[in-house]
């Protein structure tokens, strides 16, 4: 039964976003699209550019008729024939450039409206789109990006991702929602899908019903990063399987119904949450589902982060799955390519992208992993990178960014090769680096995030970079604490090879990073950072 | 254009934040000084003035500043 738009009736109540999205809806523009590819870009209309977002696409920096193309990759899972078509995309209309999100989206750059009919009708015939991949809709569904493989797993929770994305995805029930929103599903003890930063999450649990362990999912809802990092709450059900997507139907309608829309900046689903507080939310809930047993037992562990680069047996005998690290989430179409061909070539063609930026090969039969190291792509894309690479993430930045005051891809990965150079580790340390407070790059949950910021000084406007120590998800998740003290950006290699031989030269063994910032606290690291500025200050 | 949210310590230690309307960072750092000349007297003279945030401009948007 469609809904109705309650809010409609209080329009001196709603933003100029939400009066529009009242008159038309966000997927209509899909039509437009083909429309503005034969009158050019010229001849689209403000308002309608801002719906593109709908359709998966923004403006890109510094707004000359190119787009950002984001590709909707429900739980990282690709087949070969989706990367080839994701591959020739980028290498017929956007330069080349492939571009793997911390929700492991792809996108793309350079793109042109006149392109959009032939690039939807590429996606579409893979069973790929873009639409739906930005906007104020539910947007792709992250998930573990090993389901159906990773022994670390309750159960499979591939044929729930499908089921929820397809409920989703132009859906006109749910394509006018206050704001983004963001699902992740996973059935990893290892957290693998960073549920407590998404607005509604569910995280692998047990419960006893009527004398049987049943496995299924708790609940999360309300988190998210962006200028108010908020982490998700956990609501007293658990659900069965066959019951998500009843459970995130029900939650999503309550976002639609009750979400602010006075406010852009206070509309995402946190601010409901944080105001009704978990009970209360439950309570509509149940309202709309019927009641849901209580929390069970959570499953979850521990936090991987999301990473998997190395050479790892599969649940099932004999196969194994092959994480490879891109450094920055930065590939061209060419090597994307070729990775769909070795995924054929050396397992079933199954390629898997992950939150951290990186990509997986699966289901290779261990005989033949072997000559799969041994190929030439994987000396770039290798399942050893050293560690800081491994574990550098970054947004997208001035680069092609509107929103981004400095620029970090080329940046973060430049850092995170000298820091290589620089310092043996035994223990990781995740880089996050962002442009600006959005932290598409996920700063907040860093070991170490940089948030960029411009100064002025003497010799003119230079970028700059605060510090931020000790984030982390899954039990006792936590973000991180900002240091005191700005950075110029030409200092970030001196200050970071201090910050982190400090941790080196006094951790215990096997101690982690994380670890290391508990035991120590941040006044050790603030103590750390105004030396070295101060080092800094008398050299100039 | 673009509101911009500017981080400004003086000399004296102490601390503002200056928020502008404009279509560059360059000029967003123009205008946030020619704010502060005219917002005091005497004088205060500027540390370190950094852009930290940027949103598009429309009307509603703006800064909250933590006091």
């Amino acid at each position: 039964m469609p809904y109705q738009a309650t809010w409609a009736k209080t329009p001196e109540k709603l933003n100029k976003t939400e009066l529009l999205k009242l008159e038309k809806d966000g997927l209509d523009i899909i039509e437009d699209i083909y429309r503005y590819a034969k009158t050019g870009y010229e001849s689209i209309p403000e308002d309608d550019k801002s719906l593109f977002k709908w359709a998966g696409i923004y403006e890109q920096r510094p707004k000359d008729g190119h787009f950002m193309m984001r590709v909707r990759i429900p739980s990282g899972r690709l087949n070969s024939d989706q990367a080839r078509a994701l591959a020739g995309i980028a290498r017929d209309y956007g330069r080349d450039l492939v571009d793997i999100t911390t929700r492991q989206a792809v996108q793309f750059h350079w793109l042109r409206v006149e392109q959009f009919p032939d690039i939807f009708d590429r996606l579409a015939k893979v069973d790929l789109s873009s639409f739906e991949a930005c906007g104020d809709c539910p947007r792709t569904i992250v998930g573990n990006p090993l389901a159906g493989i990773d022994p670390h797993e309750l159960f499979d929770t591939t044929p729930y991702v499908k089921q929820l994305s397809d409920t989703f995805l132009l859906n006109r029930d749910f394509s006018n929602l206050p704001r983004k929103y963001k699902i992740s599903i996973s059935a990893s003890i290892y957290n693998s899908a960073h549920a407590e930063i998404n607005d509604l999450a569910f995280t692998p649990a047990v419960k006893v019903i009527d004398g049987q362990e049943v496995a299924g999912f708790h609940v999360w809802v309300g988190g998210g990063l962006s200028a108010k990092p908020y982490l998700a709450k956990q609501l007293d059900i658990f659900v069965v399987p066959e019951r998500v997507v009843d459970v995130a139907v029900a939650v999503t309608s309550i976002f639609r119904d009750y979400g602010y829309r006075e406010k852009r900046h206070n509309a995402r689903l946190k601010y409901l949450v944080a105001d009704w507080g978990p009970e209360k939310f439950q309570e509509k809930l149940v309202e709309l589902t019927g009641e849901l047993p209580s929390r069970g037992e959570d499953k979850i562990i521990g936090w991987n982060a999301g990473y998997f680069t190395g050479v790892h047996q599969q649940k099932q005998p004999g196969l194994s799955y092959v994480g490879l690290c891109v450094p920055v989430g930065r590939l061209s179409g060419t090597e994307l390519e070729e990775l769909a061909r070795l995924a054929d070539v050396y397992g079933d063609g199954s390629l898997r992208t992950c939150n951290t930026q990186n990509i997986v090969i699966a289901n290779i039969p261990n005989e033949k992993v072997e000559a799969l190291l041994q190929e030439k792509l994987l000396e770039r894309i290798t399942p050893y990178p050293k560690h800081f690479t491994a574990f550098a993430v970054s947004c997208t930045g001035t680069e092609f960014c509107n929103l981004a005051l400095v620029e970090t891809k080329e940046r973060m990965r430049w850092l995170a090769e000298y820091l290589d150079q620089e310092i043996e580790l035994d223990e990781p340390i995740r880089l996050h680096m962002v442009g600006c407070p959005n932290s598409c790059g996920q700063r907040q949950i860093a070991d170490i995030g940089l948030q960029g910021s411009l100064v002025k000084t003497g010799d003119g406007m230079k970028e700059a970079f605060d510090i931020y120590i000790g984030g982390t998800l899954g039990p006792n998740a936590r973000f991180n604490e900002k240091l005191s003290g700005r950075i110029l950006a030409d200092d970030l290699p001196r200050v970071l090879v201090a910050l982190i031989g400090f941790f080196k030269e006094t951790k215990e063994r096997g101690e982690s990073f994380l670890q290391f910032v508990q035991r120590v606290g941040t006044a050790a690291f603030q103590e750390q950072l105004d030396a070295v500025l101060a080092q800094l200050a008398d050299a100039r | 254009m673009f509101l911009y949210r500017v981080e400004v310590t003086y000399t004296d230690r102490s601390r503002a934040e200056v928020i502008v309307l404009q279509e560059s960072e360059e000029k967003a750092f123009k205008s946030a000084g020619g704010q502060i000349e005219h917002h005091y007297l005497p004088p205060k003279k500027v540390q370190e003035m950094v852009i930290v945030e940027k949103k598009p401009a429309a009307a509603g948007r703006g800064f909250v500043i933590d006091l």
